[in-house]
């Protein structure tokens, strides 16, 4: 199953999420971000490699890691020599060898953002309690509906105990999962470990653990 | 019943044809076909052609009411430059043009992604990389080749501050690259100075800067090193060997022919 992580707006923490969401359901993260690669990297064939024809997409796994991971190239020589409308067939090909395929996509409404959500058969939106962060899912959440991409869940990310999600519910038209706000998730995300490694006891870790049973139960649908 | 109807107009070596539809009452899935003697230039939104064009003419639903298309084609204009071939009623069809899950649709409607030309710096140690749209090339050296694993792989991320990945990154190349002996003792001199100065920039505490002003030479030599010099010195090199590797590029040697009339 390929599952979109986005968000309208940059910094809400989609790399997080992803991160961490494929942690829990033991897939592989995919990061999109062809021109801001965000997730841990290493040597060897990338994202830009594959959509460049001169790698194939397994031969960019990384499984050495906690996540298996396919990193993203860095240079924009790289992101040039990527095309972007290959993306699908990697993800298709990707999804035949793991049952998760979990995409982290950059933030925005071009391209880059609807070539992984037509590829995808659920979305995750992440948003920050902000109004804008909130503005620009909509938007996202918009062009997720009119590309098939349905909505599994919202998440509410960087949340405090007295935040309420009844109406972020009501307005995406889907269930809310709030991550707390978490030193202990900063400090993995930075070391490039999913926080359930880290810190198994921390509220951070229960909210990825109900994100995922979300997700798993949209899968069964 | 739709009518249609051609004009076609010649600029600088351009032909622009547009074919005029009227009275389309129900949407209709129309069939035209160029009759030029030429290529056919279908409208492009961000690269990607519209959709219902093919090298052959357009086909698509369009209406209801009046609809007008063109494309260009570098033929002369000869007769009539096009030909409404087929036009059949379709009521049910949906609207036109929507954003559909397929990847030259998102591309055509949301843009093109890939970072502009203009935005890719050019020089350094990258290998050239052909525009999304072009074949991918494979650079003729191993060592450039990103899949084969340490060489670009470091190359790739100058975001890692690892000055041994430069080190190991220059004796791969080295290792599948045989320098010619007269260029080769210079660059390995300049290897030298860009280390000392890498050491000196990196220093953090007395011990270590007094070790290496004197691995460097001394003071003196410090001095020199920190001039732009040898950065000035290597550019220069690298944009002479780039356009003598762009004009061999451009040349062949017809060895084929020159044997056999030898």
């Amino acid at each position: 199953m390929i599952l979109t992580v986005t968000g309208g707006k940059g910094g809400v923490g989609k790399s997080t999420v992803a991160y961490n969401l494929a942690a829990q359901l033991d897939g592989v993260v995919v990061d999109g971000d062809l021109a801001m690669a965000d997730l841990p990297a290493s040597h060897g064939p990338d994202l830009h490699d594959v959509l460049a024809g001169r790698a194939a997409p397994a031969e960019a796994v990384r499984t050495d890691g906690p996540v298996a991971v396919v990193p993203c190239g860095r240079t924009l020589a790289g992101a040039r020599a990527a095309d972007p409308t290959e993306l699908a067939d990697t993800l298709r090909t990707l999804d035949r060898t793991h049952r998760w395929v979990v995409v982290d996509s950059p933030a925005g409404l071009r391209a880059d953002v609807g070539l992984p959500l037509a590829a995808a058969d659920a979305t995750v939106v992440v948003t920050t309690p902000e109004t804008a962060a909130i503005a620009d899912a909509l938007r996202v959440r918009e062009l997720a509906r009119e590309l098939d991409a349905g909505l599994c869940r919202v998440v509410l990310n960087r949340t405090d105990s007295g935040t309420a999600t009844g109406g972020v519910a009501d307005r995406f038209g889907a269930p809310v999962v709030t991550v707390p706000d978490s030193d202990a998730l900063a400090t993995a995300q930075r070391n490039g470990q999913p926080v359930c490694r880290t810190a198994p006891e921390s509220t951070a870790v229960d909210a990825f653990e109900t994100l995922a049973a979300g997700v798993y139960s949209c899968s069964s649908v | 019943m739709v009518s249609s109807d051609c004009t076609a107009s010649h600029h600088d070596g351009v032909t622009l044809v547009t074919v005029q539809l009227r009275d389309i009452d129900v949407p209709t899935r129309v069939h035209i076909e160029n009759r030029l003697d030429g290529p056919l230039w279908p409208p492009r939104r961000e690269g990607i052609p519209e959709p219902g064009w093919t090298d052959a003419g357009f086909a698509g639903v369009v209406g209801p009411g009046d609809e007008t298309l063109g494309y260009a084609t570098p033929a002369e204009p000869d007769g009539q430059p096009a030909e409404l071939v087929d036009a059949e009623r379709v009521p049910d069809a949906g609207p036109v043009g929507e954003l559909t899950a397929d990847a030259a649709s998102v591309v055509r409607q949301l843009g093109d992604p890939s970072p502009p030309a203009d935005a890719v710096p050019s020089g350094g140690t990258e290998p050239t990389v052909p525009p999304a749209d072009g074949p991918p090339t494979v650079p003729d050296d191993p060592a450039l080749e990103p899949a084969s694993g340490t060489a670009v792989g470091r190359a790739e991320r100058p975001d890692q501050p690892d000055a041994a990945g430069d080190t190991a990154r220059d004796a791969t190349a080295d290792d599948t690259f045989q320098r010619p002996p007269a260029v080769g003792p210079w660059l390995d001199e300049m290897a030298r100075r860009v280390g000392h100065a890498e050491a000196l920039g990196a220093v953090e505490t007395l011990p270590a800067a007094t070790e290496a002003v004197r691995d460097a030479g001394g003071l003196a030599a410090v001095r020199d090193l920190s001039a732009a010099a040898d950065e000035r010195k290597l550019r220069a090199l690298s944009r002479r060997t780039r356009r003598l590797a762009d004009r061999r590029a451009e040349a062949t040697v017809p060895v084929e022919t020159l044997a056999a009339l030898a």
